[in-house]
């Protein structure tokens, strides 16, 4: 009896003393996994989380960086929800957001299924389609200002050969923000080429050979393998881009600075004006602040959407 | 045996050389000596290629000078340079001397950011006599001097010669009215078989700085005055208003310009031949002269009842620092720079402000003079931006201000001309209330 009572007993403390053990290695793993992310841990909190506190504490301040911050409660946001240039910056930033998501995602999926094939040069295609990413915002501003040009841009060029009237791409305010919509899925569709170029190369061969053997087609293997296989990526696919739309600056800055009749002005170009040009630092955090709010919503709804994957 | 002096003590030849200059300097500037090799740097925005090498080709000279300075340039668009330059300031790191207009020192003034120069002005022998009052004024803030004015860039009159020889009218004779002027724009404005226009007689973009000077100069022609006497926005006044829809007839009327051509970064509507003239300050001569266009420049035709023009101009201020210990160098070199003004002005494109400097050999005699010269006869007609502590915000010319957005919608034809001018006036009077 004793044996057989000893027996639990040990058996518990043997798996104490592993689980003790367990511990021990899951701590030092712990502790090795936060040294592995401390470098980036550490950039991440000087320059991300701290300012991004601080610019909340700000959004509550009349500050012009010279003098020193006065606490002032919610006028600031009060402020900028007064300000119909806010409003307006929602407003384009919201369109730039709907211009740009779907086809980025369409595109993006169609453009990785296409270098997924195993065909000759798809490697050369492959760094074709990704180049664009390396060029800086301003060229790519630049470059593409050439090409909306109503005289002499090569797209008013090839408009006019199918018997389209030119467009005053960038000084039309109904068709500056497609223009700018086209510009940045040009140049950041790659990205998210490469996130499902990724998922589809882990997709199993044999899934395709067993559906094709079962005599589905291309459409039925797209439709019943490819695409549920796919939804994390396009989860965080469609979530990225939605955010780096409410982002969306540069192109603006560069291209239309905002116009023609403030047809382009956006969020973060709000925030840069009202901050280093006006120097009110507190109404441009304020609008800082609702402009997280903004991408925290599809962040969040990201983050659910994978978990309920 | 000169040589083993210099050998045997711890100073370079150039370094004593320098250490004598300065201390021959001493007694006359603020604050006695600076230390040989004086760095005192220097923040700008000429930042065109071009720019960049002429001015850094100047301030090579004056380091090279012997003068126991040394200037270290930097530039940046002028953007970039405000809100850093304000951002080092509150941190304690601004640059000693800076460069900008002088329609933004009543804001720079007010911001703190830089400081009064009439000691600088007394102790480096600075003669700022030679400047034309309107220079001056542009300078001063509160009763004190704050910067060394440089330069004035007036709007001009650019045409394309063989255009107007190929329309039969006389390149020698530009138009002096408006009725020439529309006579000349008519004329060089070319239809195809279809009537479509493949040229345009005048480039109006809407989309950058220039319809704003051209309408600025307009209405100070017409009478008008873009403030009343309480400093707020009078851009609804007749005279204005007469000046705005002149230009919108242009577009709307006449058919002799389009405000979808030229304008934005990187088009050139002038040399791709879009349009025949265009209004715009000396800074493109050098350019113009660089892509072989055979080009005139003018005065601007008189619209109104006066003449009058937009210009703007340069000039150089010292940043406030916790100490004045570098302000004989600052002052050493503002004076040199000033006298030597010729040559950056040549490259640039900008006419110096000195009236000795810009009747010198070394600018009258450059090739490019001749296209300046223009613009040296409008210099009595200019007429600056108002001075105001809110200039940066209010004439901003790459933001949707009330200013820019209204002057567009005017132009595009999605608000008749008293629509938008009452529309501008009213977000222009907020932006000015604010102080």
């Amino acid at each position: 009896m004793t044996s057989l009572a000893s027996q639990p007993a040990g058996r518990s403390r043997a798996r104490r003393a592993s689980a003790q053990e367990g511990g021990a290695v899951r701590s030092g793993m712990t502790l090795a996994a936060y040294l592995f992310l401390s470098p980036y841990l550490a950039l991440f909190i000087a320059f991300m989380l701290l300012p991004t506190l601080a610019a909340m504490g700000i959004s509550f301040m009349r500050w012009d960086i010279l003098g020193a911050p006065e606490f002032i409660g919610l006028d600031n946001y009060r402020q900028i929800f007064a300000d119909p240039l806010f409003l307006t910056a929602i407003r384009n930033t919201f369109y730039f957001v709907f211009l740009t998501a779907i086809p980025m995602v369409v595109l993006g999926l169609a453009l990785a299924m296409l270098l997924d094939q195993k065909l000759k040069g798809t490697t050369f295609v492959r760094t074709v389609v990704f180049l664009p990413y390396v060029v800086m915002v301003s060229t790519v501003g630049i470059l593409w200002g050439w090409l909306f040009d109503k005289g002499t841009g090569l797209v008013n060029y090839y408009l006019t050969t199918i018997g389209i009237e030119p467009i005053a791409w960038l000084k039309d305010p109904h068709w500056s923000m497609p223009a700018l919509a086209i510009t940045a899925i040009w140049w950041t569709v790659n990205t998210n080429m490469i996130i499902f170029l990724a998922a589809l190369q882990d997709i199993s061969e044999e899934l395709h050979d067993a559906a094709t053997l079962d005599g589905a087609g291309p459409w039925q293997r797209f439709v019943y393998i490819t695409l549920p296989l796919l939804r994390p990526a396009m989860a965080l696919v469609t979530a990225l881009t939605i955010i780096n739309g409410w982002r969306v600056f540069g192109q603006a800055y560069v291209m239309t600075q905002g116009g023609p009749e403030a047809s382009t002005f956006v969020i973060v170009q709000y925030i840069y004006l009202t901050a280093f040009q006006n120097f009110e630092m507190g109404p441009a955090a304020a609008a800082g602040v609702v402009l997280l709010l903004i991408t925290l919503v599809f962040s969040l709804a990201q983050m659910k959407l994978m978990k309920a994957i | 045996m000169a040589n083993d002096v210099f050998a045997k003590s711890l100073l370079t030849r150039r370094q004593a050389l320098a250490l004598g200059a300065s201390a021959a300097l001493a007694g006359a500037l603020p604050r006695g000596a600076f230390a040989a090799g004086e760095k005192v740097t220097l923040w700008h925005g000429w930042t065109g290629a071009d720019n960049t090498t002429a001015l850094n080709g100047v301030i090579d000279t004056f380091n090279k000078g012997g003068k126991g300075v040394t200037v270290e340039p930097t530039g940046y668009d002028w953007d970039t340079l405000f809100s850093k330059w304000v951002v080092s300031s509150a941190g304690g790191r601004a640059p000693d001397l800076v460069l900008f207009h002088i329609t933004e020192l009543p804001e720079f003034a007010t911001r703190k950011v830089i400081r009064p120069i009439d000691d600088i002005v007394a102790s480096s022998g600075l003669d700022l006599s030679q400047v034309p009052d309107a220079g001056r004024t542009g300078v001063t803030f509160d009763g004190k001097v704050y910067a060394v004015p440089l330069d004035v860039h007036p709007l001009g009159f650019y045409y394309n010669v063989d255009m107007v020889q190929e329309a039969g009218l006389d390149p020698a004779k530009p138009p002096k009215t408006g009725e020439e002027f529309l006579e000349w724009a008519k004329k060089l404005t070319v239809k195809d078989g279809s009537g479509k226009v493949t040229r345009y007689g005048f480039e109006l973009p809407n989309t950058w700085a220039t319809a704003r000077w051209i309408w600025f100069s307009l209405m100070y022609q017409f009478g008008g005055t873009f403030l009343d006497d309480k400093g707020l926005a009078a851009v609804d006044s007749e005279a204005s208003q007469n000046a705005l829809q002149y230009l919108v007839d242009l577009i709307n009327v006449h058919g002799v310009t389009n405000p979808e051509v030229g304008g934005n970064k990187g088009e050139d509507a002038f040399a791709s031949k879009q349009v025949a003239m265009k209004f715009i300050g000396p800074w493109e001569v050098n350019l113009r002269m660089a892509q072989k266009m055979n080009f005139m420049t003018a005065q601007l035709p008189v619209f109104g009842q006066k003449a009058a023009v937009w210009a703007n101009s340069h000039c150089m201020a010292v940043s406030k620092q916790k100490n004045d210990d570098k302000l004989a160098a600052d002052g050493t070199f503002m004076k040199w720079f000033s006298d030597n003004f010729a040559a950056p002005a040549t490259t640039v494109g900008i006419i110096p402000q000195s009236k000795a400097v810009r009747e010198s050999a070394a600018f009258t005699g450059t090739e490019q003079y001749k296209y300046f010269k223009s613009f040296v006869d409008d210099l009595p007609n200019i007429v600056y931006e108002p001075l105001i502590p809110q200039y940066l915000s209010v004439f901003s010319f790459d933001k949707p201000t009330p200013l820019v957005t209204n002057l567009q919608a005017a132009l595009s034809g999605s608000k008749p001309v008293p629509d938008a001018l009452k529309a501008m006036k009213e977000g222009l009077d907020a932006q000015l209330k604010k102080g």
